[in-house]
């Protein structure tokens, strides 16, 4: 039976690892790069190595050039208050919004035992130790209202209570649909849902 | 709420389907094989998201084709809708969508068009296992509330995460402090979900004492489980509550979530008796059509507008006097698709619309 040459399948294969890609998909990518010109490989190439120069902020978990993010290093926000996210996307998408002036905290991920993702996994502990020093008198709980989502939340509000501190936590209200993703949400309705986050 | 025209495109044995149909009584007749119970399912499909016959969208296409498309268009209150399904097994991608406009997730599409369906299959809620009880109370309080539909599925991926959590703690993989969150998720959408099923079956009781019960067939159903019986709130809690300090070990030797909905049962009562064991086959059947009679009736009320009855394989199975007694209970509702085999099944009956199939080809009549 024919297959495409090696080196394209050896390209197919890594790119149909990508999140949100299938293996259709990764054929039409993969044929698409191969169409175009020297330099465009070039290009992607060297964006790739820069971005080894990447890594994560030791406070909160963002993407960051350095040791320490651009919003942690940011003196002027409310240091009350933490908002805890999935992932750094959900910081631009909350940023967006303009509704919000503290913190992040990125978990790297939502509990997810299937796949093998327990609360040691993510980056809980760290969470709590940073509401042990700063002056933090509320979580935003800005996570997901899915199985994973409601899981990661009890687990944080369980470890918080355990810890004996007084921070109030909160969750995204409603107004995000059930079992929604809070990446694909408006601005407004996500702005909405910060504004009238509730105690949990 | 009913169907005034379905259009179907590659699925099952159908290149190109278009039917108009009317309010009342629209019967479909022709041999085995020729298609009848495919424009149930085609429709079926688009209400539910889902085949009563396949969990597998790519057998509906059309053998030697990729895609298949269903458009349906129902009127309510003079209003009308357009229900599309389209189906790529290429990409193996569905579109979903109502008056044009994409549902990004099944929840906003199950109820929208109510539809109640018969099929010789009703039987085994019966006959058969708790499951097939469970799928019938769980498919129609789906359609009742979105609400209900979103969170079944929560609770089955809980009950999924925290079947695999006691492997792992058998396995010594996983420590046992990963238990109490997903304990409190499976209570928490578990009582959820007795509450609003114990409900449900309390509605079914009255519609089926009120306006289905006769001298001859008296027919009740009750909600069953092992572990509780009380049906409030807090006791309920209380019952999972003590399960889970119990029975954990056991639990963890058997990788399963001993307790919950996804493990009750209905019980069946014909004329007082055990339907299952006590009734013959043709008092399972007329039983099953009655719970089924109250579904739609419970529809009705619930949703202020007639589901559609879809009633696949109208069989002679039953005698003469049943076959009228069930008939004009039919006649409760605003529009019927009937498949059958033979016209002379619908003695009695007087159809709005007849269609005649064969080989994947309707005739309007
Ligand atoms: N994916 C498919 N592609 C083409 N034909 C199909 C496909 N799936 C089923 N069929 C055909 O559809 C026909 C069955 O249709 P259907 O179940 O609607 O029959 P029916 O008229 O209800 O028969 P019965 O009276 O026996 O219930 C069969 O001939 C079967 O081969
Ligand atoms: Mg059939
Ligand atoms: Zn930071």
């Amino acid at each position: 039976m024919y297959n495409y040459p090696q080196k394209l399948q050896k390209l197919i294969n890594e790119i149909s690892k990508l999140p949100g890609i299938g293996p259709k998909m990764a054929e039409r990518v993969s044929i698409h790069i191969l169409k175009k010109d020297v330099e465009y490989i070039d290009n992607f190439k060297e964006i790739l190595e820069e971005i080894k120069t990447l890594g994560f902020c030791t406070i909160c978990f963002n993407v960051s050039e350095g040791p320490v993010c651009d919003i942690c290093a940011d003196d002027g926000r409310d240091k009350s208050i933490i908002c805890v996210v999935e992932s750094s996307e959900d910081v631009i998408t909350i940023e967006r919004t303009g509704k919000f002036r503290g913190y992040y905290h990125i978990l790297q991920g939502l509990v997810n035992p299937l796949n093998n993702v327990l609360p040691e996994n993510l980056r809980i502990a760290e969470l709590i130790k940073r509401i042990g020093k700063d002056p933090v008198k509320e979580l935003i709980l800005a996570l997901n209202h899915t199985v994973e989502g409601d899981a990661t939340s009890m687990f944080i509000s369980a470890m918080l209570h355990d810890d004996d501190n007084n921070v109030i936590t909160t969750r995204l209200a409603k107004g995000l649909p059930m079992g929604s993703d809070i990446r694909y949400a408006d601005e407004i309705t996500l702005g909405q849902a910060i504004l009238e986050r509730k105690q949990v | 709420m009913y169907l005034k025209s379905v259009e179907l495109a590659n699925f099952r044995n159908y290149e190109s389907l278009k039917i108009k149909l009317m309010p009342g009584i629209n019967v479909f007749y022709g041999e085995n094989g020729t298609g009848k119970t495919n424009i149930i399912e085609s429709i079926y499909c688009t209400a539910m998201g889902r085949s009563f016959r396949s969990s597998e969208e790519a057998i509906l296409v059309k053998q030697g084709r990729t895609a298949f498309s269903i458009a349906l268009n129902a009127v309510e209150n003079g209003i009308e809708r357009d229900f599309t399904v389209d189906y790529d097994s290429s990409i193996r991608k569905k579109r979903v969508a109502i008056n044009g406009n994409r549902a990004a997730r099944l929840s906003q599409v199950v109820g929208k068009l109510p539809v109640v369906l018969f099929s010789p299959e009703n039987i085994m809620m019966i006959k058969g296992e708790p499951s097939q009880r469970r799928r019938f109370l769980d498919d129609m309080l789906s359609q009742f509330e979105e609400e209900y539909f979103e969170t079944l599925g929560k609770y089955l991926k809980e009950v999924a995460h925290r079947n695999y959590l006691l492997k792992g703690i058998r396995e010594g993989r996983v420590k046992r402090e990963n238990l109490p969150v997903w304990n409190e998720q499976v209570m928490n959408n578990g009582v959820k979900i007795i509450l609003s099923r114990v409900k449900a079956v309390e509605e079914l009781n009255l519609m089926l004492e009120k306006e289905l019960a006769s001298e001859k067939f008296r027919v009740h159903i009750a909600y069953s489980s092992k572990h509780y019986s009380n049906y409030d709130e807090k006791a309920l809690k209380e019952n999972f509550r003590s399960h889970f300090l119990s029975r954990t070990e056991d639990e963890i030797t058997r990788a399963a979530t001993l307790i919950g909905p996804h493990r009750d049962d209905l019980e069946i009562f014909y004329n007082g008796l055990d339907a299952k064991n006590f009734a013959s086959e043709g008092q399972q059947r007329i039983t099953s059509i009655l719970i089924k009679l109250a579904e739609g009736l419970l529809m009705k009320k619930k949703k202020g507008s007639f589901p559609v009855v879809l009633l696949d394989d109208f069989s002679s199975e039953l005698d003469e006097p049943n076959r009228g007694f069930i008939g004009k209970k039919f006649s409760l509702f605003k529009q019927i698709l009937i498949t059958t085999t033979y016209r002379e099944n619908l003695r009695g009956f007087d159809p709005a619309g007849e269609f005649e199939v064969a080989g994947g080809v309707v005739k309007t009549k």
